[in-house]
């Protein structure tokens, strides 16, 4: 298999890396201002807002994990990851388009649950979006080390150490605006080298007659386009995921507060489909290592893409994917370490310790302290190599645990901080139960927690549904999609652990928020004061003179 | 399932990604034209 040299890849890194500072250079300001470092002038232009949205959603994971399910699941594989995982941008915007009209100027979503809720509910969404942001950190860092690897004789560390300097080399100075400005050249040099590689590999194993010869390497449910196999194993998790990524994510809510408001809808569709066109069309190349017979190295299915581009392409076109991965996974870690900049600097400073009246040069000083700690602590656990996918899953759950108390909380009056914690940590608590099975699921017990995921899937579809088409719809959704799904899910779920501890969560969290809140007989909270208590940092000293 | 139908399956996904990225670079470049002409940053 092909490899770099030690020099090219090092050359290849620090060009990229150089490159990167250069561009961030020219949006570099003498004097930041915090809000700039947090959230840009919020009122980006759709360009630059669609290519950051895609850029950000798409890591390196993504071909990776889309090139394993098209090689297992066949041709209905990269759709079950891509289709999913470009939903989850979709599915947002609504709610996006409500959360700017309460909070204009918000910086984080935690921010606008303090208003709400206070310091308690505000705290809960704040941890969990920090634990998901290092933990994703951490994932490209060691994505970047796997990567290195393969093709060099270079160490993971090597890579891993590299990859951390590099991104908060361009992304401590400007931050989210940094951050934002080198998305739209990473993503540009992604889809250049992915609307390269696809078609040429695709040529190189035999072109269409590939699908002729190829043939009898797959199994009937893999040349099925409507798999039970693929929907079931990996399309519905992610399908239950869809919310709870898009909701728990602090890098998608910064850009929903940076974009300008009426440019909502068209970046966040336009991000949608190029996201499904890259992730996809990678996946694609699955598909063409299974028609093609080839086994992955080590019967490891992270090697497939890699291994495919050493083997079927010429040298130039392995730096193609080389940089297509950097660009990727360097694009989301630096969304990261901007999105956990903004998390400390509001929730954290701002709101607990400055109590809603910070120094902004101080606040900037904390954010800036944070990117590095938080690379230093990325890099530090991605040389460690823990289980990545039992901590996506983990944090998969514990976001599922607080998709619809936010949501709700953002469209019912009644909600009350009581009802959005005690759903939160009921909704986890039922999560852990089931997912680590601390009790045996079986029996009556069996049966209790499969109606309470059923519900929970009538309260993703319905969820779904109100963001688009309003309560009625959204009501009649859920509970129509309950009723239909229970014949299904009664005596079935039991089987499929990581789906059912998903849906519990979100049934959960459903049933004690709103039974809690119903208990409620005091007024309605009042949402336009939400916008009085989300404030713009920058122009306190100004305020207070 | 057909050839053709394989083939086609295959080559969309980079097409729908050259029409992205087509768009994405004209509307970058308006963002900027944009901005020079009102004074204002980009980001």
């Amino acid at each position: 298999m092909f490899q770099f040299t030690s020099t090219t890849t090092v050359l290849l890194m620090v060009l990229f890396y150089g490159i990167t500072f250069l561009l961030s250079l020219r949006i570099k300001r003498k004097n930041e201002n915090v809000d700039g470092y947090m959230v840009s002038n919020g009122s980006m232009g759709f360009g630059m807002s669609a290519a950051s949205m895609t850029a950000t959603w798409i890591w390196a994971a993504s071909f990776y994990a889309a090139a394993s399910s098209g090689y297992k699941y066949g041709v209905s594989g990269a759709l079950h990851y891509g289709f999913w995982g470009a939903l989850m941008i979709l599915f947002i915007y609504p709610f996006g388009k409500r959360f700017r009209e309460l909070a204009p100027n918000a910086h984080t979503l935690a921010e606008i649950m303090h208003a709400r809720h206070g310091t308690q509910s505000q705290l809960i969404l704040a941890g969990s979006n920090i634990v998901g942001s290092i933990i994703s950190l951490m994932v490209n860092f060691t994505a970047a080390g796997a990567l290195v690897e393969i093709l060099s004789p270079l160490s993971f560390t090597h890579g891993v150490l590299i990859t951390g300097i590099g991104v908060l080399s361009y992304t401590l100075w400007s931050g989210f605006r940094s951050s934002v400005f080198t998305d739209f050249g990473q993503l540009v040099a992604m889809i250049v080298a992915a609307v390269i590689i696809i078609p040429v590999i695709f040529y190189t194993l035999g072109g269409p007659a590939l699908f002729q010869t190829g043939v009898h390497n797959l199994s009937a449910d893999q040349l099925n386009f409507f798999s039970k196999a693929a929907f079931l194993e990996q399309g519905a998790p992610f399908f239950v995921a869809v919310l709870a990524y898009a909701i728990g994510n602090q890098t998608i809510a910064q850009r929903l507060f940076a974009v300008r408001e009426d440019l909502i809808k068209p970046s966040f569709i336009t991000a949608t489909i190029g996201y499904a066109a890259i992730v996809i069309g990678l996946g694609m190349l699955g598909l063409l290592a299974l028609f093609a017979g080839i086994q992955p190295i080590d019967g490891n299915l992270n090697n497939l893409i890699p291994q495919m581009a050493a083997t079927y392409l010429p040298p130039f076109m392995v730096v193609l994917l080389f940089i297509m991965v950097i660009g990727a996974l360097s694009s989301t870690a630096d969304s990261d370490l901007s999105a956990l900049a903004a998390l400390v600097m509001t929730d954290i400073y701002g709101k607990q310790i400055a109590k809603n009246r910070p120094d902004p040069k101080k606040m900037l000083f904390i954010g800036r302290m944070t990117m590095i700690v938080a690379t230093m602590l990325g890099i530090l656990i991605a040389t460690l190599k823990f289980d990545i996918l039992s901590m996506l899953i983990f944090v998969g759950a514990l976001w599922g645990a607080i998709v619809f108390p936010v949501i709700v909380s953002l469209y019912w009056g009644k909600v009350t901080a009581r009802a959005f914690n005690w759903a939160v940590l009921l909704a986890f608590i039922s999560f852990l139960t089931v997912r680590f099975e601390w009790i045996t699921i079986q029996g009556l017990t069996a049966y209790a927690f499969e109606f309470i995921a059923t519900l929970g899937a009538g309260v993703v579809l319905g969820l779904m549904s109100f963001g688009f088409f309003g309560k009625k719809v959204g009501l009649w959704v859920g509970i129509f999609a309950t009723l239909a799904l229970l014949p299904w899910t009664i005596g079935f779920l039991r089987d499929y652990t990581t789906l059912l501890s998903s849906l519990t969560a979100y049934g959960t969290s459903a049933l004690v928020c709103t039974g809690i809140t119903l208990l409620n007989r005091k007024d309605h909270f009042d949402f336009k004061t939400i916008n009085q208590m989300v404030i713009e940092f920058h122009q306190l000293p100004n305020k207070n003179k | 399932m057909t050839t053709q139908f394989l083939t086609l399956y295959v080559l969309f996904w980079p097409l729908v990604a050259t029409c992205i990225l087509f768009t994405l670079c004209t509307a970058v470049y308006r963002d900027t034209q944009e901005a020079k002409a009102n004074g204002e940053d980009l980001v």
